[in-house]
């Protein structure tokens, strides 16, 4: 009991250290790019900067979710793609807002459950499954759209990223919220829990009487309807659904889950982490382009950024074990 | 278990002979005899207007033919699959065309599969991306770089108009994919243009948006954000001029130039509303359709002029309603 008590306060710990971290990483960047551009610190600027994040911010909150049940997600490009195209066709045949945003959630949230179908029942392994159903949705989105970029939607549709709240874009909102429900699923539900107790061992948690096959759907279909979401702002914001739209997202969102201290090897990340790891990385971006830095040695700082972040995790690991 | 099995694999079994039948009734409709040319063309992506207008421009050359010539459309998804369409190219080659017209991503990649497919006694047309091989029986392009300098000239130009004086401000070009002959040829043709016409421009680090729209949206606002004295952006293909629309109908500096290569319904649209100053209008339908003549020629023995270059239009709010644009923009743009 004791003993378990400390490895609990311990992992807690080693979670509040890597957050503390990203924060430090992420107010050495605010400080240098601030001190640097004159720009930066506008709240315009700073405005830009959420509306930015937000579109990979919450497909990264899916992909959390996904690598702390030790999966992997590698289709959400190509469901936020399908959102995007699925909403673009319904709104051009005269299909109201409201239904066409929904019938879009629930076709993913579809994708999403073959994807967990074929991972638990099947025990395909999820880098194969997703990676099938990457391609399989994305050859569905040519074949829908010939290929072709979609565009022609009802104003009310396209006032959706162009709405702010007190000054701060919609689409930055919908992250922000997004990303408290998520942090509360993660922490308060059995859900979150389960999610957690399944990615640290699949055997025990099975064992303990979870309800392994819920979690593992559950959690390919919330990342499926990040994706939907996401899509459908994308789809506003560009005012176009391209067939290619999405395309490598799922690198990026991997990339923010793992700066944000998950592992991929299963029961460990935070949405804090994910939160904070998907500023930095757009930070990292924009400060680029306002500095005008090369945009090749940006993208050497942010491939250093994402291998130390998990070199890092590698060690408190070791250090962990050993000890 | 088996029975399951044998379960699952029927739908496949059903899937495969369909296919099979659709592929039977493609030969089907070619002529008999030996004069039947199956020519294969190869796009560089399936997801552009632009392209899809090159694969009608050679359809349109097998239509015209009375059956003679069959024309076969083959590429990948997205510019960015540099090494799929190599892998396409090869697998094109081995199912033994007469000929095949490419337009490649990227040249120096296709170089081996060309002469490969030389040595087998398939002649090759170079469309749009020049391929450094001696093998290649023609090569029919806009040129690039030439293209791109004269959008150059008609920034000046809008300048003078609006009694901007360029002297040490900026412009920056907002570039698709790092590495692609075409996109550096453009982004070079340009920078090297207005340089030319203004010697102290200065420059702005060029930048990449993974042919990802909402990427180039974003980078341009930081670049409008960052730079009060940027007075022009040049965009090297259509989802950049869509990203540099957005951003500035985002930031409503509609005092900015803008120039973007190649044509689609927003970029019109955004050339009307002010948010694009113009777009180099290409004629891939002409090239299409003429790559599958020239290859046909080849295959004959014929000997053909190494490089033709095809001219282009540049699309500006003055020029837009002109009948012969209208027409040119129509083959563009499918409604």
């Amino acid at each position: 009991m004791s003993t378990n008590e400390k490895q609990t306060k311990k992992i807690k710990l080693v979670g509040g250290k890597t957050e503390l971290f990203l924060l430090g990483v992420l107010a050495l960047l605010f400080l240098v790019f601030g001190l640097t551009s004159p720009v930066f610190f506008r709240f315009s600027n700073l405005m830009n900067l959420l509306r930015q994040t937000s579109i990979y911010g919450i497909v990264a909150l899916g992909m959390v979710f996904v690598i702390i049940s030790s999966g992997i997600d590698l289709s959400v490009g190509s469901v936020l793609g399908f959102s995007g195209t699925v909403t673009a066709l319904l709104l051009t045949n005269n299909v109201n807002v409201v239904v066409a945003i929904l019938i879009a959630i629930v076709a993913c949230a579809a994708i999403g459950l073959v994807n967990g179908v074929l991972i638990y029942d099947g025990k395909v392994p999820p880098f194969i499954a997703t990676m099938g159903m990457m391609s399989l949705v994305r050859a569905m989105l040519m074949l829908m759209t010939n290929a072709r970029m979609i565009s022609g939607f009802p104003e009310s549709f396209l006032g959706i990223a162009r709405a702010e709240v007190f000054g701060v874009p919609l689409l930055a909102v919908v992250w922000i919220t997004l990303t408290i429900i998520a942090w509360f699923v993660a922490k308060k539900t059995v859900f979150g829990r389960n999610v957690y107790a399944f990615g640290s061992n699949e055997e025990s948690a099975r064992l303990s009487g979870i309800n392994t096959r819920l979690t593992v759907y559950g959690t390919y279909i919330f990342s499926a309807v990040m994706c939907a979401i996401a899509g459908i702002l994308i789809t506003s914001r560009l005012s176009n659904a391209a067939p290619t739209t999405g395309t490598g997202y799922e690198l990026d969102a991997i990339a923010a889950a793992v700066v944000g201290g998950a592992s991929l090897s299963g029961g460990k990340g935070s949405i804090t982490g994910v939160f904070l790891g998907a500023i930095i990385m757009s930070t990292l971006r924009q400060g680029g382009t306002l500095l005008g830095i090369n945009s090749f040695i940006m993208e050497i700082v942010i491939a250093l950024l994402i291998v130390a972040a998990v070199l890092l995790d590698q060690m408190q690991r070791r250090r962990g074990g050993v000890k | 278990m088996k029975k399951k099995m044998f379960l699952l694999l029927i739908p496949f079994v059903f899937v495969l002979g369909f296919l099979a039948g659709c592929a039977d009734d493609d030969n089907g409709n070619g002529a008999d005899g030996d004069e039947v040319y199956n020519i294969t063309v190869i796009i560089k992506a399936t997801d552009s207007d632009y392209w899809q207008i090159l694969a009608s421009g050679a359809l349109a050359a097998a239509e015209q033919s009375d059956g003679r010539i069959n024309v076969t459309i083959d590429g990948p998804p997205s510019e960015m699959d540099i090494a799929q369409q190599v892998t396409i190219f090869e697998n094109s080659i081995e199912a033994g065309p007469d000929g095949i017209v490419i337009a490649a991503t990227s040249g120096e990649t296709v170089v081996n599969a060309v002469a490969d497919s030389v040595a087998r006694g398939i002649p090759v047309v170079a469309l749009d991306e020049y391929i450094p091989s001696e093998y290649v029986s023609t090569f029919l392009a806009t040129d690039h770089a030439l293209a791109a300098g004269e959008t150059a000239d008609l920034m000046v130009a809008e300048w003078e108009a609006a009694g901007i004086d360029p002297s040490g401000q900026s412009v920056v070009v907002i570039s698709a994919v790092a590495g692609a002959g075409v996109n550096v040829a453009r982004t070079n043709g340009f920078i090297d243009r207005i340089t030319y016409l203004v010697p102290d421009i200065n420059v702005l680090e060029t930048q990449y948006a993974d042919n990802d729209i909402a990427r180039a949206t974003d980078i341009a606002i930081n670049l409008i954000n960052a730079n009060d004295d940027l007075i022009g952006i040049f965009g090297d293909n259509n989802h950049m001029g869509v990203g540099m629309a957005l951003a500035i109908e985002d930031t409503g500096r509609q005092d900015i130039i803008t120039f973007a290569f190649d044509a689609n319904q927003q970029q019109v649209d955004a050339i009307h509303a002010g948010n694009l100053t113009g777009m180099v209008v290409q004629d891939p339908w002409g090239m299409g359709f003429n790559g599958v003549l020239d290859v046909i020629r080849a295959i004959n023995g014929e000997e053909l002029i190494p490089s033709v270059a095809v001219p282009v239009n540049v699309v500006t709010i003055e020029n837009i309603n002109d009948d012969d644009i209208q027409e040119l923009l129509s083959q563009h743009i499918v409604q």
